[in-house]
């Protein structure tokens, strides 16, 4: 029989970026005293420096509290907190998963943002109680009237009982802990004595003590010292430590039914653990898995080639190092002609990409070149083979295929009015389809989209931002995907063709990109001694065509016995710095040449 | 003995605005004093490398600073003290720089006697208005005479030396400038773009705002030296030397070809076996060292067999001869493992029209010649 845990509560908070989520966090644990004041600093639960810098979270953070409420009752709560950005939706998922409520921030003077609207749909689809809290009401533009009816209209979210807060101010939050207790429910659970069942909803890699499962007990209880097992994926281990989050890992005895905590075996490898897999007692077990979340899948690819190519090792080092911690991104060796030896990353999304190859840079110290990113594309042969391809350059020959189908999004748009006309073209250009429009309020209007994904790839979202001077927000799902004219395109420097600037693209776009690839390429890799050409091409077909200047002169004017040892010093170290770019045939190509071609459009366009 | 041999005389009479050589302005009593330092620098060079004694002298260059600076006694001095320690009957030429102020008679008089067969005189313009705007303390009369004086005493082997692209130079006034030098009867012909060497007062005034001539002007200019010197029969032998034909400065082409040469005095280079040297610039300490019988401080570094062949092999490709890869490849068999990557760089430039292969010999084009460094930096 299931009983309820009546003095549990789990839940997470859900925002639009920059709404206030991570500053109600701290606040909520500095009321619940989760944590040291001193040691508080800005943003706790965002661990890492990127996070911070960007203020996003990546890596969601569960945290346990004492609450005493205002009924003198003490409560444990438990926040998992979760990523705000649309490519970290498999998180958001997982933690929701393993949650009763949610709240819901909203910004009082931006009020609903296509973020918002996301994560609210995906908590009422896995049945969450929302709690909606209207932040910043302190600020001159918080217009809480409109606002209020935002989220009602829009979200179907009743307003009946509003929380007004300043999360930086601490004022209202006390209510927020309050309405937590009141309205979300308590987690339902078969009993402490029946057989273990607890979700895993993530893992980290620590390096001296191997994998760290976190889980949410549903049944059951899990001590030190217990064989447990797996149920989807069969692997077993003995616990050498359970504990909880206060916020820091603390090992206690025994974890519940109810509680959140985290599990320390002899699991050496993050990929052993799958996320939405139930952790069982190998003895008297648990026959019947909790139902699990779905699979991740990449949905943007990118190579990434080490600058010098005797680094391709301390590449992958960081690469498997990175996975570690973020399973979500994939990796594999693959070769290119042009840029040698290097791995194909797959990514949630285009932030996700971002913060990989950032990562890579930074806590690696890594010099990498990133390929132009591509979707995976679906091609049938005409002898019925179906190939799914990340990599423009595995395209068979086009004699051998039947048709190509490119992964197309779902982007809800939500922007001021006036915008309107100018987001339309955009994605019109983008070869987008209007699926709807809807009013969001007086100044605001919801855009649907259907569009094709490699469309959004390269500066969609930037061109939104500058035409609609930042309030633009968006956020997508996949869509399924949608037969389509693609061609690949190539480019030649120098008439040499440098594979790792190949892209599929589709017919009617690829002069126009052409266009673009050669001008930046031929604006970002410095004069030779000769002329250039930059050239874009379909098949054998030249489509683009731009060519760098050859600078005029270099030669010194005098050279004597000394200047000759002064001179080949100067060469070397000149020839040092050339070492940082790739040479492809004659031309020295510098990173970045790769980066300006993912700038899409230069301004001049 | 060393077969190439330079002395640097770092004494002059005022600084010119472009120059960026070693050169104080100093008493006489410091003059006196250093006079033949550079043969007992020899001494303490012999002492630590006994091979640069196993081979006849063949070249000696005198630059600077100004040479004669030293004084007709000075330069006897010198030239003694030399003498004594390296036999001059082997010796095939002899250079000294002279400049239009120092060029008497009596100069020309004793280098004749102490055995000098070639003038390199510093002219650089033939206008009154440059001459002074560069630093210049002649104007273009004194080195008209100066190179009549050199003529004069016998020195049939007398060229001048000329900067290309100065500012304020127009297309016209740079052909009467070299109309003029060629109707002096020379046998060689420096002309160079002009360089901003750094703390130069030249630098200093362009980054107050003077105008340099741009890239296109100052290759147009040196296009235009090459035309004209060559309709008078001068020959571009080195991207900025033109003789006729035998005058070519075997002291220099030695150093572009690769040879050992030793160079003594302070902030002279050598280049001894796997050895290279800079002396520091210092003139006290030099003195104070040398006196002493102790080498003066220097920049030093030892290479390893290919850094050596390759310095040695690639600057020759600023001669008009170029380089026969395949006999620098037997003459230096650390080479053996570039000469491949290099015949293939070279030839891959030849569809640019910056190289060209000539017989055995690869060689750069009139384009080559204006990207020079850049092929080098492709064979470093």
């Amino acid at each position: 029989m299931a009983q309820r845990l009546d003095n549990i509560r789990n839940f997470c908070i859900i925002a639009h970026i920059d709404h206030g989520k991570t500053t109600l966090s701290d606040r909520v644990l500095e009321l619940t005293e989760a944590i040291d004041l001193r040691n508080l600093r800005e943003q706790t639960l965002d661990a890492m420096d990127l996070e911070r810098e960007r203020g996003i979270t990546i890596k969601s953070h569960p945290v346990s509290m004492a609450y005493t409420a205002k009924d003198g009752k003490t409560y444990l709560l438990n926040l998992i907190d979760t990523p705000g950005h649309v490519d970290f939706n498999y998180e958001v998922s997982r933690s929701m998963g393993a949650c009763e409520g949610a709240v819901l921030v909203v910004d009082a003077a931006q009020g609903v943002e296509a973020q918002t609207v996301a994560n609210a749909y995906l908590a009422i689809d896995n049945e969450l109680e929302i709690v909606p809290v209207l932040n910043k009401v302190d600020l001159p533009g918080a217009n809480i009237e409109d606002v209020s009816h935002q989220i009602e209209d829009v979200l179907g979210i009743s307003m009946d009982r509003p929380l007004l807060i300043s999360a930086k101010t601490g004022e209202g939050v006390p209510d927020v802990l309050e309405a937590i207790v009141a309205r979300i429910p308590p987690p339902e659970t078969a009993g402490v004595d029946a057989p273990l069942r607890a979700l895993v909803f993530d893992s980290v890699f620590d390096e001296f003590r191997g994998v760290i499962t976190y889980v949410r007990v549903v049944d059951g209880c899990i001590k030190v010292g217990d064989a447990v097992r797996f149920i989807g994926s069969g692997q077993t281990t003995q616990l050498r430590e359970v504990g909880i989050f206060s916020p820091d890992q603390k090992p206690v005895d025994v974890l519940e039914a109810g509680q959140v905590g985290y599990l320390v075996g002899a699991i050496k490898d993050p990929a052993d653990i799958k996320i939405g897999d139930t952790v069982t007692w190998v003895k008297d077990g648990a026959t019947e898995p909790l139902p699990g979340f779905k699979e991740v899948r990449p949905m943007v690819f990118s190579g990434v080639y080490p600058v010098s190519s005797d680094e391709f090792e301390k590449v992958r080092a960081g690469l498997e190092k990175l996975h570690l911690n973020d399973s979500a991104f994939t990796f594999h060796a693959e070769s290119s002609v042009a840029l040698g030896f290097g791995f194909r990353c797959g990514f949630l999304g285009l932030l996700h990409m971002e913060v990989v190859q950032e990562r890579l840079r930074r806590e690696f110290d890594l010099d990498i070149i990133n390929t132009h990113p591509s979707v995976v594309y679906r091609v049938l042969l005409k002898d019925g083979e179906v190939l799914e391809l990340d990599n423009p350059v595995q395209l068979p020959d086009v004699t051998r295929i039947e048709q190509i189908e490119e992964p197309m999004i779902k982007a809800t748009i939500i922007c001021p009015s006036e915008c309107i006309g100018d987001i339309m073209r955009i994605a019109l250009e983008r070869r987008g389809e209007v699926k709807g429009t809807e009013s969001l309020d007086t100044r605001r209007v919801i855009l649907t989209f259907i569009l094709p994904l490699n469309e959004i790839l390269i500066d969609f979202h930037d061109m939104l931002k500058s035409v609609s001077r930042g309030y633009a927000s968006m956020d997508y799902e996949p869509y399924g995907y949608q037969a389509s004219d693609i061609v690949k395109m190539d480019i030649l420097l120098n008439g040499e063709l440098v594979d790792a600037f190949s892209i599929l693209v589709h017919r009617d776009k690829a002069v126009a990109r052409g266009r673009q690839m050669c001008k930046a390429l031929s604006e970002s890799i410095p004069p030779h001694m000769f002329k250039i050409p930059v050239q874009a091409a379909i098949g054998r077909t030249i489509i683009a065509r731009e060519d760098i200047r050859a600078f005029r002169k270099d030669v010194l004017a005098k050279l004597y016995g000394g200047d000759v040892t002064r001179k080949q010093k100067v060469l070397k170290k000149q020839k040092a710095g050339k070492a940082r770019m790739k040479e492809f045939g004659q031309v020295n190509v510098p990173q970045s040449a790769f980066i300006s071609v993912l700038k899409g459009s230069s301004k001049d366009d | 003995m060393p077969s190439h041999l330079y002395i640097h005389v770092p004494f002059c009479d005022g600084k010119c605005h472009y120059c960026g050589f070693f050169s104080v302005v100093a008493a006489p009593s410091v003059i006196e004093l250093y006079n033949t330092l550079p043969a007992r620098e020899y001494d303490c060079r012999l002492t630590r490398l006994p091979e640069l004694g196993k081979v006849p002298l063949r070249t000696l260059y005198m630059g600077g600073g100004t040479p004669a600076m030293l004084g007709n006694d000075g330069l006897k001095r010198l030239a003694d003290a030399l003498s004594k320690r390296l036999p001059f009957d082997t010796l095939e030429e002899w250079t000294v720089e002279v400049t239009p102020t120092s060029a008497s008679v009596a100069l020309f008089a004793t280098l004749a006697t102490i055995g000098v067969n070639r003038i390199s005189i510093g002219v650089q313009s033939f206008d009154d208005t440059i001459l002074s705007r560069i630093g210049r303390r002649h104007d273009a009369q004194a080195a008209i005479t100066a190179v009549k004086r050199a003529q004069d005493a016998g020195f049939v082997n007398t060229g001048i030396d000329l900067i290309a692209g100065l500012p304020g130079v127009t297309p016209t006034l740079w052909s009467e400038t070299l109309e003029r030098a060629i109707s002096l009867s020379l046998t060689h012909l420096s002309v160079y773009a002009l360089i901003v060497e750094s703390g130069t007062p030249l630098a200093r005034q362009v980054e107050d705002g003077l105008e340099l001539p741009g890239d296109d002007d100052q290759l147009a200019a040196l296009a235009q030296a090459e035309t004209a010197l060559g309709e008078a029969g001068f020959a571009r032998y080195e991207i900025s030397n033109y003789a006729l034909p035998g005058f070519e400065c075997r002291h220099n082409l030695a150093v572009w070809r690769g040879h050992d040469f030793l160079g003594l005095g302070p902030s002279a280079a050598s280049r001894v076996g796997r050895m290279r040297w800079t002396n520091s610039e210092d003139l006290e300490e030099y003195i104070h060292a040398v006196k002493h019988d102790a080498p003066p401080p220097a920049d030093s570094t030892a290479l390893d067999a290919v850094e050596d062949a390759e310095e040695r092999v690639i600057f020759a490709l600023r001669l008009s001869e170029g380089i026969d890869l395949a006999a620098e490849a037997s003459r230096f068999p650390a080479l053996a493992g570039k000469v491949g990557v290099w015949e293939q760089r070279l030839a891959d430039l030849v569809v640019h029209g910056i190289t060209e292969r000539v017989g055995d010999r690869w060689r750069l084009t009139a384009r080559g010649r204006e990207v020079c460094d850049a092929v080098l930096r492709e064979l470093v």
